[in-house]
């Protein structure tokens, strides 16, 4: 079980993303393989990106959609264990606290949707080669870990 | 019509440190014929008269300043080979490129485009960041999806369309993915047959930021033009 008080931010060393009309699009620079989510899985992405704690994004789920605060957890919890897999966030301790004056409930609840990560990996190597990584200095690729990456 | 003349196109801007040496790798090629097409860029260094060097070995012209896609439809508009290959001016080919190339277009009829495994290569002022990444992905040979590695069958682009002038760094991403989406017949080659030449100034490297957003909606209107595509069907 993922600890709610914690964040998981994207990996940006490797990680590129970008909300673009309500879709998250999601590339993993290392390999090619690339993400898409809408929806609440776009409202979790914006929320993960701008350091929410776990138990922020899902009562920031709960404010905007119509949806128990029991059914939000455990999709949004089952949500990051998959981003978590893919290797697209990393746990992050400082997370900080977006208490009751930045998550308000809306009155008009949309329609809840299960939040989906759709995968594909059919351009995987013809997205790998000339990664635009951001800048990371004077160089702009990551620091080399091993040479299983 | 020669059904083995094959246009190399050579897209460049103020190229004039590398260019001689990507013209030669393309002299090098074991295979005849060639037909090679300089598309400058409105490069403002030596690069004209470098090529110009190369007398009628070399087809040169010049267009104002409008980034690579631009240069590289122009020489796609001049070409008169049933192949096209591109090089980029600071980049080379392994001299048995286009030959093994061609010969999967010959061994294989319904083949659309070629491309070929990439290995990048540092230049020696940049000996430090090579040692550094010498076990990174980025020192191995990596599947070439760039226009360096790219041969096709010159009428794929009537079918698949030009490169996006609109775009600064992802056209040739963005037409491979275009190629991709419209069933295009593609082979990748085991061997490593193309070398990218890192320095200070590549584009990927100058345009990261950009390059990266621009990636990104790249991504977004292909995803949308195959739900769209599902959708009609």
């Amino acid at each position: 079980m993922l600890n709610l008080h914690r964040c998981f931010r994207p990996r940006e060393e490797e990680v590129a993303s970008k909300v673009i009309d309500g879709e998250a699009i999601i590339i993993n620079l290392a390999n090619g393989v690339y993400y898409s989510m809408d929806k609440v899985g776009a409202l979790v992405w914006e929320r993960l990106q701008a350091g929410y704690t776990l138990d922020d994004v899902i009562r920031s789920v709960t404010a905007a959609y119509d949806v128990s605060p029991e059914h939000a957890e455990s999709n949004v919890v089952e949500l990051v264990e998959v981003l978590l897999q893919e290797n697209l966030v990393v746990t992050s301790e400082n997370g900080s606290s977006h208490s009751a004056e930045v998550i308000a409930e809306q009155e008009d609840k949309l329609p809840y949707e299960l939040p989906k990560l759709n995968i594909y990996r059919d351009m995987g190597d013809l997205l790998a080669l000339d990664p635009p990584v951001p800048g990371l200095g004077d160089t702009p690729w990551k620091e080399p870990e091993d040479s299983s990456t | 019509m020669n059904s083995s003349l094959i246009s190399c196109i050579v897209p460049v801007f103020n190229g004039e440190r590398y260019v001689r040496e990507a013209l030669e790798s393309i002299l090098a090629q074991t295979h005849r014929p060639l037909e090679i097409i300089v598309a400058d860029d409105g490069s403002t260094d030596g690069t004209g008269a470098i090529v110009a060097g190369f007398g009628e070995r070399v087809r040169y012209v010049k267009q104002s300043n409008k980034g690579p896609a631009t240069a590289r439809n122009l020489g796609l508009s001049l070409a008169t080979g049933d192949f096209v290959a591109f090089l980029d001016s600071d980049d080379l080919w392994h001299p048995e490129k286009l030959e093994r190339q061609l010969g999967r277009f010959h061994a294989r009829p319904e083949l659309d485009y070629c491309v070929t495994h990439a290995q990048n290569f540092w230049i020696p002022e940049l000996e430090i960041e090579a040692e550094k990444y010498q076990n990174h992905r980025i020192s191995r040979p990596m599947p070439g999806y760039v226009t360096q590695t790219l041969m096709a069958r010159r009428a794929l682009f009537e079918a698949i369309g030009l490169f996006d002038s609109a775009l600064g760094h992802g056209d040739s991403t963005d037409w491979f993915l275009r190629a991709t989406e419209r069933g295009a017949v593609m082979e990748l080659l085991p061997e490593v047959l193309t070398y990218r030449r890192l320095h200070p100034n590549n584009r990927s490297r100058v345009r990261a930021d950009k390059s990266r957003d621009e990636y990104l909606r790249l991504l977004k209107l292909s995803l949308d033009r195959k739900r769209h595509l599902n959708r009609s069907v």
